[in-house]
């Protein structure tokens, strides 16, 4: 594999290191994000051409999918959309404006377009058009944490030596011990049976029960289940419903009121969606593959990805540190060994996991049989 | 640092650009809420958005009332009052604008701060 191909898996996996450390980075509100994943983005803006930036963009999306899971859900498609807009408009930007405006300024083009073509994808494959309520919120808020990122992009690119090693091509990047799992089939046809199922089914009251199969379904693929998403999820949808009433009203607030049928159309949804990203972790675990260059390209990146991470938790210190640490330890090819012994995992029990997914079936045919 | 002093000029038009594009989504957004219509019979109340055409069917002591909302408009389509007086109700849509139907005890009211295209006619009425 040339340099060129290890640089690009190497700045794609440092967009999934930054995203997973933003985690762990305290916020005052759950949706204000400062897209630390961006930073990379930024600072190779200028030095990569079009070609090899695209496929970092590419690799960002599909990498941060594949490491959430969510890559085979709704979630991948308004990340898609992000990444893909914003990335585009500002190498576009910066290719028009040149010397005539920093790194700030493509940041803050970058956060706008990127929030306005998520809400654009997330108005059509999950929320409706009322998610454009959220619209003005979320983009100030983008705008000031992408201010911020941009300060910070600018800071980096002129202090920093790693930044400009990045340019020159002065590193040799150590190619890492590539492993993967083996390829469960009989997973993946069923999780893909399952999603076929989640959409064919019909009201709350045989969702409910399919959803809690489908979590069941997660766990026993392995996949942690995380409880804050899904809660989100549920919430923003029900606020969501009181600007579309529908039908006899429940509880009323002044001048909005919650109604019976937006309600039930919010709870529909969201269950569905949930039931959607479960089958999505699950259709993840079964490690699908990808073939030919782009394949192995994209499991180099997450090879340094799970070096980075694993010298990111290993190292002591400040955030800033560890990062830096993780970077210089991964390029150069050490703590590969480590790396390798934290990725043996447990295998999925598959007759349990056919039998589940058989509830799943089940279900979805009966709400369409007792209708 | 002469590269951030040229740049200033750049990244001010792109944060000005965007606090202007802000600005007109809010008002779109915030502002031009369609309201919608309230149904109010003798056990229960109902709402539903006059953005989505749709038939409703709701129960008087009289019997079946329908009402229709189509074109962002509603009016009461069929009622099984004696004089159905309501049906020649014009549709409403805007703040403060309502249609009764006496008999049947059904009452439709426009609710939602839709004073923006409020004309001369419907106050009047």
């Amino acid at each position: 594999m040339s340099q060129t191909e290890r640089k690009i898996a190497f700045i794609g996996a440092t967009t999934l290191l930054l995203s997973s450390v933003e985690y762990l980075i305290p916020k005052p509100l759950p949706f204000l994000r400062l897209g630390l994943a961006n930073l990379p983005l930024l600072i190779i803006l200028e030095s990569m051409g079009w070609k090899a930036y695209l496929f970092i963009l590419l690799l960002k999306a599909i990498g941060q999918g594949m490491v959430s899971g969510t890559l085979f859900s709704y979630l991948f498609l308004i990340s898609l959309a992000g990444t893909l807009s914003s990335g585009i408009a500002m190498k576009a930007v910066k290719l028009l404006l040149k010397s005539k405006v920093s790194l700030v300024g493509i940041s803050l083009v970058g956060a706008f377009v990127s929030n306005l073509a998520q809400l654009a994808v997330a108005a059509l494959v999950a929320y409706g058009p009322s998610i454009w309520v959220a619209a003005p919120l979320m983009l100030t808020l983008g705008l000031l944490s992408s201010f911020a990122l941009g300060l910070l992009a600018e800071i980096y690119v002129q202090k920093s030596s790693f930044a400009h090693s990045l340019d020159d091509e002065s590193i040799n990047f150590a190619l890492p011990a590539v492993e993967q799992g083996a390829y469960l089939p009989r997973v993946a046809i069923a999780s893909l049976l399952c999603i076929a199922a989640i959409l064919f089914t019909q009201t709350l009251f045989y969702l409910a029960p399919l959803t809690l199969c489908m979590y069941l379904l997660q766990l026993t693929a392995r996949r942690k289940i995380r409880l804050l998403p899904p809660l989100m999820l549920l919430v923003s949808l029900a606020i969501l419903s009181l600007f579309e009433p529908n039908g006899k009203v429940l509880l009323s607030l002044g001048s909005v009121a919650f109604t019976e049928g937006s309600l039930t159309l919010a709870f529909t949804k969201a269950l569905r969606l949930m039931s959607l990203l479960a089958a999505s972790q699950c259709l993840t675990a079964s490690n699908p593959r990808l073939k030919g260059k782009a394949g192995s390209i994209l499991l180099l990146d997450l090879a340094y990805f799970g070096q980075l991470s694993s010298s990111f938790r290993t190292t002591k210190g400040s955030l800033v540190k560890r990062i830096d640490q993780a970077l210089q330890s991964a390029a150069s090819g050490n703590g590969t060994e480590q790396a390798v012994q934290k990725q043996q995992k447990r295998a999925i029990k598959e007759p349990l996991f056919l039998l589940l997914s058989g509830c799943v079936l089940f279900t979805a045919l009966l709400s369409n049989i007792l209708k | 640092m002469k590269r951030s002093r040229l740049s200033l000029i750049g990244d001010s038009i792109i944060l000005l650009l965007c606090i202007l594009a802000i600005l007109a989504i809010s008002s779109r957004t915030l502002g031009g809420g369609s309201g919608y219509v309230q149904v109010q019979t003798e056990t229960a109340t109902y709402r539903y958005s006059l953005a989505v055409d749709r038939e409703i069917h709701v129960e008087g002591p009289l019997g079946d009332t329908h009402i229709i909302i189509e074109d962002g408009q509603a009016h009461i389509h069929d009622s099984s009052c004696p004089t159905k007086s309501c049906t020649f109700q014009r549709p409403i849509s805007s703040a403060r604008a309502w249609i009764a139907c006496l008999p049947n005890k059904v009452l439709l009211t426009i609710v939602g701060d839709n004073t923006a295209d409020l004309e001369v006619d419907d106050v009047a009425n």
